[in-house]
């Protein structure tokens, strides 16, 4: 009996290796396989990738910019203590030209797995999303699969995102602005603007916070109490969190009989820093009319992403015998980022005195941007 | 004054009008090499996938610019260019390197996209499909699209000797093979038996079934070997269903493949409608 079974043993210890192989070899296979599957699936991540960030670029590197403009110009209030109460609005407004009215899709992400129309209209297009298919492929052929029963390929098809139809590239906004005279003509201006706005079947979140401070700086050089030319300096910060439901729940959600999304839920995120520096040269015309021009540099910080989570399942009927688990689940699915620094330059004209001033702007920072303000002086400030 | 102003509004708000409604259907411009036009045998363009596979709606070049080919396209199109040379050459499994070598211009106020061709000698490198997929799909050089149906005739086994009646081969020999019309990736339609004896590996793929849809492509340098891709099968039956294209023509194509019992065979398969 003892014989018999040391017999076994040795023959086990001799086999064991052969068994550890065999064992790895079906994990090993294994994992590879859903890897594959896994890749394809990736493959549709960076094809979103590379369209999203197309797709909102004329946005994304504007938004920040137009932001940080609005700021006020003029002359600044010497006493300390003086408040003013402002509503201002401002937009970027891009010329939507030939090279930016669609995307080419054969210049985002390539996958053999990805089939889309060649154009897709860009943000602010009228133009509806073209036509994208996504097939699933056998990973050792690189083949696409069918329903052995139909003859359907295993796809899903659905379009890109409609053009949101303004025709021109926009990015406006209306914020509260809070300004306070420090003294020794500095003035301290606080912005907050938390929002939401329903736009193209989607849904949009803005929420939007900064501040500026500017000191005048001529008041150094010049003996004159009340000079009509003055030179001030401008620094300022903006930041900002937008998030974007793109066709509503539709977004990214197809369900079939080969593919499931359910649980799905996303969101693009979009989130700006802006850091500028303006110099302006102000020239009071008379007590009614303030002209500037105004330049420096700007510097902006875009980053967009996803909020949320991406839920695909595959129909196991039709991979199960290599993989264990046909459900895929990614947060984080998007990001793409932009980091620029521009020349900011324009002209502004202030009308009004006493207790209500009109403000309009133009600075070109990237692109054209408009900006309009109205303004109320609610303390003087101690003498 | 008041007038002019009016007229210049309701103008401006017309051409808005206007522009939101066109560009629902662009015309895509395609532009060829000069040489193309005198070389080819065959040159259209279908609006997608499906009219190309089906051959409709296909569009060729008019006689007064035998070099441009017009393809009125709305948001569902992902066009399939279809070009064959006369040695049967063609464009059928390199879609997306076509669609890549184009050079594109975009003229949306006349709603057109142009894809501009211009080095001849790339556009002809990239169209180089094997023959072999006009062969399985096709009944000649012109036909548009479709499908066509293929039946083992003869098996010769290693020696060349005919086994086509030897009881070991009779369940290959019953299968047939419909071949659609496709790039690297179009469908293939596999029947059984009607008897029901499905034979050895083929038993996993048909089941209860005697009709079973897979795809297939040309593979390798020279797109020798026929692959036929079914989902979830086993390492057996893919291998299987892998051919070499030994030869192949409109009316005959010729195999090797493997029975049941691992034997090697080497098939030539004719058109159903074969006299």
């Amino acid at each position: 009996m003892i014989k018999l079974t040391v017999f076994y043993v040795r023959k086990l210890i001799q086999y064991s290796w052969l068994i550890l192989m065999l064992l790895i070899n079906h994990l090993v296979v294994q994992a590879q396989t859903r890897q594959d599957y896994e890749m394809q699936v990736r493959d549709i991540e960076r094809f979103g990738n590379s369209y999203f960030a197309a797709y909102t670029n004329l946005f994304s590197s504007n938004f920040g910019f137009s932001l940080n403009q609005g700021w006020q110009g003029g002359t600044i209030p010497k006493k300390a203590g003086h408040l003013s109460f402002s509503l201002v609005g401002s937009s970027a407004i891009i010329p939507i030209n030939e090279g930016n009215r669609y995307i080419r899709t054969d210049q985002l992400y390539q996958s053999a797995n990805i089939a889309a129309a060649p154009l897709t209209p860009g943000m602010f297009t009228d133009a509806k999303g073209g036509a994208i298919s996504f097939f699933l492929l056998d990973p050792s052929t690189n083949n696409r699969l069918v329903n052995p029963a139909t003859g359907d390929y295993l796809s899903a098809n659905f379009n890109m995102i409609d053009g949101i139809g303004t025709n021109v590239g926009v990015t406006p906004f209306v914020m509260p602005q809070v300004s306070v005279g420090l003294g020794k003509s500095t003035e301290l201006s606080l912005r907050v603007m938390p929002f939401a706005v329903g736009l193209n079947e989607g849904k949009v979140d803005v929420s939007a916070w900064g501040g500026a401070i500017r000191h005048n700086l001529s008041q150094w050089f010049s003996v004159d109490e009340d000079p009509s030319f003055t030179v001030n300096l401008l620094l300022s910060y903006m930041r900002n969190k937008t998030s974007f439901t793109p066709n509503g729940e539709r977004f990214l959600t197809f369900n079939n009989d080969y593919f499931s999304t359910a649980g799905t839920s996303l969101k693009l995120s979009h989130h700006t820093k802006t850091q500028q520096a303006l110099l302006f040269f102000n020239y009071r015309v008379n007590s009614f009319i303030e002209l500037y021009g105004h330049g420096g540099l700007v510097h902006q910080t875009s980053d967009l992403g996803s909020n949320g989570v991406f839920k695909l399942k595959i129909n196991d009927a039709y991979i199960r015998d290599v993989v264990d688990d046909t459900s895929f689940e990614y947060n984080d699915l998007f990001k793409s980022s932009i980091n620029e620094t521009v020349a900011a330059g324009g002209f502004g004209l202030l009308l009004g005195s006493g207790f209500v001033k009109a403000e309009v702007q133009y600075t070109y920072a990237n692109t054209h941007i408009a900006s309009l303000a109205l303004r109320a002086t609610i303390l003087k400030g101690d003498d | 004054m008041h007038k002019a102003f009016t007229i210049l509004f309701v103008g401006l708000l017309f051409m808005s009008c206007e522009r939101d409604k066109v560009c629902s259907l662009m015309d895509y411009i395609y532009t060829f090499p000069e040489q193309t036009a005198g070389e080819v045998a065959y040159r259209k363009i279908y609006a997608n996938e499906n009219d190309f596979t089906k051959g409709e709606h296909g569009i060729k070049s008019d006689s007064l610019s035998e070099n441009q080919i017009v393809l009125p396209a709305g948001r569902e199109s992902i066009p399939f260019i279809d070009i064959r040379y006369p040695d049967g050459t063609n464009s059928w499994s390199n879609q997306a390197e076509l669609g890549r070598l184009a050079q594109k211009m975009i003229e949306s106020t006349g709603c057109k996209a142009t894809f501009s061709y211009t080095d001849y000698a790339v556009l002809k490198s990239t169209i180089n499909s094997s023959p072999t997929y006009l062969h399985l799909t096709l009944h000649d050089q012109d036909q548009d699209g479709g499908e066509k149906m293929w039946l083992i005739d003869r098996i010769y086994d290693e020696d060349k000797v005919d086994v086509t009646e030897r009881p070991e081969w009779q369940c290959v020999r019953a299968l047939t093979f419909t071949f659609y019309k496709g790039g690297k990736g179009a469908r293939v339609k596999m029947n059984a038996p009607t008897d029901g004896n499905a034979c050895g590996f083929f038993e996993e793929l048909f089941g209860e079934k005697s009709e079973v849809f897979a795809t297939y492509s040309l593979e390798g340098q020279d797109q020798k070997e026929l692959r036929i891709t079914v989902p979830a099968v086993s390492d057996a039956l893919k291998e299987q269903l892998t051919f070499q294209v030994l030869a192949s023509d409109y009316d005959q194509i010729s195999i090797s493949l493997t029975n049941s019992s691992s034997q090697i065979g080497y098939a030539t398969l004719i058109p159903s409608n074969h006299d």
